[in-house]
């Protein structure tokens, strides 16, 4: 896997789209608390994004550097040392959350702060191996995206079936079902989210063996 | 579960024969007479009348000989038939009781054995005319239960144990060979089934095809599916005029059913595991089988599987549940050395 | 001669996952001819708009998982008849239309559809209904006050003596009335003769089974008799616990259905006894006067572990038991070869 990862521009392209597709919520099963209990409007899986990628990012790029530049600090200092970055990040990321609402990173509870501890699980999630700083920012990048679009759409349908909203505006219909705001109804909407997930990309799958074919019979 | 041996038990035994029937007779200096011979003659004459036990297709001299050395207190006479239609064993003993009960004599004698029964199924719920209590002196025992009754026929005369059971008609074929020299070619065949007009127990020769069978009884309609055997545990007939009925050839039955595709699917109502009389867990059996986790079966202990087919019959869905124990419990003997040793 | 192959045994018994289905169908009619003579017409109409919705969920979801719908399955009308009895008859049409929708489309297809559903769908959309709308499932019309159709509905909705009895009060109903569910409560579910006789036939048709039921009927009356909520003798307190709500009810449909409970015998009664005590503890210390459902939906998620763990005490049980039995057969083997 690893000489497969080149350098170069194509091949980080290649590695994004990867990092894309293998998404950490959907496939990996990660940082399920979060989604779940979170990102139960739009707004608040925004914040919960913008928490994740500030310290989510930093934090493995550090670890990747750490692991090329210092390679004599052992893995369990590293560890801490990313944990420690991540948990300060979550300071800047109070303040970028704050425009969205008045005090939504606190009326969020611990699950925000808690994000930060995340970026451990990522670290931590099997198969991963310390790497060159770049792909290990273009992987976090990845990642954070997969992660913003499960949260979104998680987000989204719960605020939709819970509230009637979008993004705070009403959606013109009056039925609703507060249950979606329920944590079941999280799981519920992060298993037909997976499902979802996995069926496209089995439909992408498909449709790219399909127009292989048909360039191999061309040819 | 429906009976449906009316109205084949109550009819007459019909011979048919083919023309060779009367002169099979084998050449002998032994006596005919019962109380000349000495055990060993009487084995020496099963085996030369080549008498084979309809239970199981074992040579009745074999049994005679094992049962001799055991020392068995009795001898029981197998006329149990507890799968429905078939009454191949209960009719020739009413209809030959003489016969019947001159063979069971002639058992006890070779055995040594000191008591002689017959054993019939006691849940027949459709007769018209009722068992005996007595037969030619010889206790008539009824075995009670549910269908796989036959298996449990031990069980019934624990108190007498060691027990010899041998079928009723190769005792009457033991009969015959004793008083007329006589080999075993015929055998008796219960055809029935609902597409059989007249179904009826027949006195068959050896080698008779299936179609000659039937068509001595007549058939009412196209049968959709011939089975050689009982209900239960029979084997479907793929050709009709190829197959021959054999000494332990109990049945040929012929049935017609709707073809309707079904496609019911397994609801778990748990009927199965209520009925099943080794008490064990068809459901899961089945489950487990399907998503091929193999290595589930051992817990679930398919070994202990009578192979009575009751799981399939009570399955609401009309699924194959036995046939897939049975190919699965076949596939696993194969595969290995071989499962509990008390998987009777 | 003959394509396929065809495997004993060869004679099926005429029972079939239709017939039961349909035995059930046929036991919940009376219930909606009791709901019709207290509410009016009002309860056949949320009925046929609870099956409708299920029928329609449920083929779409069929499609959905790239098979065909197949007309002799019954499943779904089960599940869209049974939503409706445990609710109000006042409620708006959107909620059983939400409940048998949420049953089948988010709690038995997911899991893989007919027979492979790990919970009750029933059970879950009322659940989802009661947790969505507490206020519209939990205040009741009086009954013998036949409700229309459409348009206005009177505006006087009561609690059930489910109600008081949460809130520790005697409820001030008469014993008969109690017995012919004629008070404020679940539309199809209060008539206890009704229910028995329901009961009974689909006991007699052998559609479900006895174990879970009476084993959930008993623990709850066990613990209503030893620990009464309320200041009334204990027996008194017994029938005001069981009679008063959807229990009875849950504790023969919703308990019983054959998917989802276990598939032995004892541990169905243990599986009855949990739901039993899930329910009453639910009672006694949740949020909800109807806790039937929820605690069915607990309960249902031990169902394959009830199973395997008990077959763990019947392979002793073959062993001690059987194994002498098998110890004789095989003697008898060795005798025959």
């Amino acid at each position: 896997m690893a000489s497969e990862r080149t350098a170069g521009t194509s091949g980080l392209l290649k590695r994004f789209k990867q990092a894309l597709g293998e998404n950490p919520v959907l496939l990996g099963g990660l940082a399920l608390a979060p989604v779940v209990m979170v990102s139960t409007t739009v707004k608040n899986a925004v914040a919960l994004i913008i928490v994740m990628a500030c310290t989510l990012i930093p934090a493995m790029v550090l670890e990747a550097l750490l692991a090329k530049y210092a390679p004599k600090v052992p893995d369990f200092a590293r560890m801490s040392i990313c944990a420690l970055v991540a948990a300060a990040m979550l300071m800047p990321a109070k303040m970028a959350v704050a425009p969205l609402a008045q005090n939504i990173f606190d009326s969020l509870g611990m699950y925000l702060a808690l994000t930060g501890v995340s970026a451990l699980m990522f670290l931590h999630s099997p198969g991963r191996q310390p790497e060159e700083p770049l792909p290990a920012a273009v992987d976090a990048v990845g990642g954070v995206l997969g992660f913003a679009l499960a949260a979104l759409a998680v987000g989204a349908v719960r605020e939709v079936f819970s509230l009637g909203t979008l993004w705070g505006s009403p959606m013109g219909f009056t039925l609703k079902f507060p249950a979606a705001a329920m944590p079941f109804a999280g799981f519920f909407a992060v298993a037909f989210a997976a499902a979802a997930w996995n069926g496209l990309s089995a439909l992408t799958r498909k449709i790219a063996g399909r127009g292989a074919k048909r360039k191999g019979a061309v040819r | 579960m429906e009976q449906y041996k009316e109205p084949a038990i109550n009819r007459p035994l019909r011979e048919f024969v083919n023309s060779n029937y009367p002169g099979m007779l084998f050449e002998s200096s032994l006596s005919t007479e019962e109380d000349e011979l000495e055990p060993q003659e009487i084995i020496r004459l099963a085996e030369l009348a080549g008498i084979v036990d309809e239970r199981d297709g074992e040579p009745l001299y074999r049994k005679l000989q094992k049962a001799a050395q055991q020392q068995v207190r009795v001898v029981v006479a197998d006329a149990i038939d507890d799968e429905p239609y078939v009454s191949s064993q209960i009719n020739p003993m009413l209809k030959c009781a003489p016969q019947a009960a001159g063979g069971l004599r002639l058992a006890m004698k070779a055995t040594g054995a000191g008591k002689v029964y017959f054993a019939v199924y006691k849940n027949i719920t459709d007769l018209v005319h009722r068992i005996p209590k007595t037969l030619e002196g010889v206790t008539v025992k009824r075995i009670r239960g549910r269908y796989p009754a036959e298996f449990r026929t031990t069980d019934d005369f624990a108190k007498e144990a060691p027990l010899a059971l041998i079928g009723v008609c190769a005792l009457i074929h033991l009969y015959r060979a004793v008083k007329e020299h006589r080999i075993q070619s015929s055998c008796f065949v219960t055809v029935a089934g609902n597409c059989v007009a007249n179904p009826m127990n027949l006195e068959a020769s050896v080698g008779m095809t299936v179609d000659q069978l039937l068509e001595r009884c007549g058939l009412a309609d196209d049968p959709g599916r011939i089975i050689i055997g009982g209900p239960m545990t029979g084997v479907a007939c793929q050709d009709p005029s190829a197959t021959v009925v054999g000494p332990a050839t109990r049945a040929v039955l012929a049935f017609k059913e709707d073809v309707k595709e079904r496609r019911y699917q397994c609801i778990g109502c748990g009927k199965c595991v209520d009925c099943c009389p080794e008490n064990l867990t068809p459901f899961y059996i089945n489950k487990y089988i399907e998503r091929g986790r193999m290595e589930m079966l051992d817990f679930y202990e398919i070994d202990r599987c009578i192979g009575c087919g009751t799981c399939s019959y009570v399955c609401p869905a009309k699924l194959d549940v036995a046939a897939n124990i049975k190919a699965a419990k076949a596939a696993r003997q194969k595969n290995s050395t071989g499962g509990l040793p008390d998987a009777g | 001669m003959q394509a396929k192959e065809l495997k004993a045994p060869h004679i099926r018994l005429k029972d079939s996952a239709r017939s039961t289905m349909l035995d059930v169908l046929i036991a919940l009619l009376p219930l909606y001819f009791m709901a019709t003579y207290f509410y009016g017409a009002r309860a056949l109409a949320l009925g046929g708009v609870s099956l409708l919705s299920a029928v329609a969920a449920d083929v779409i979801c069929v499609f959905l998982s790239g098979r065909r719908p197949n007309p002799r399955d019954f499943s779904a009308l089960v599940t869209g008849l049974l939503i409706p009895l445990m609710l109000p008859a006042s409620v708006p049409y959107y909620v059983p239309v939400t409940a048998a929708v949420f049953a089948i489309a988010v709690v038995k297809h997911p899991f893989g559809g007919v027979g492979q559903n790990i919970f009750n769908p029933a059970a879950g959309g009322f659940a989802f209904v009661s947790v969505c709308w507490p206020s519209l499932v939990f205040s009741y019309p009086q009954p013998m006050f036949s409700l229309p159709i459409t348009g206005e509905l009177p505006a006087r909705l009561a609690e059930s003596p489910a109600h008081a009895l949460m809130l520790g009060a005697v409820p001030t109903i008469d014993k008969l009335d109690l017995m012919l569910g004629k008070f404020a409560g679940p539309m199809g579910v209060t008539n206890i003769l009704v229910l028995a006789t329901c009961f009974l036939y689909l006991l007699f048709r052998r559609a479900i089974n006895w174990q879970a039921p009476a084993a959930f009927l008993g623990m709850t009356a066990a613990i209503a008799y030893l620990f009464p909520r309320i200041p009334v003798s204990r027996s008194e307190s017994v029938a005001f616990e069981l009679l008063s709500g959807t229990l009875v009810f849950a504790g023969i449909f919703l308990l019983s259905d054959p998917v989802t409970s276990p598939k032995r015998g004892l541990s169905r009664f243990v599986y009855g006894a949990l739901a039993g005590a899930a329910t009453m503890l639910l009672r006694y210390y949740g949020g909800f006067e109807q806790t039937a459902a929820f605690a069915l939906l607990l309960v249902n998620s031990f169902t394959l572990l009830l199973d395997h763990e008990l077959e763990r005490l019947f392979r002793i049980v073959r062993r001690a038991v059987l194994g002498f039995r098998a110890y004789r057969r095989n003697q008898r083997i060795i005798k025959k070869v």
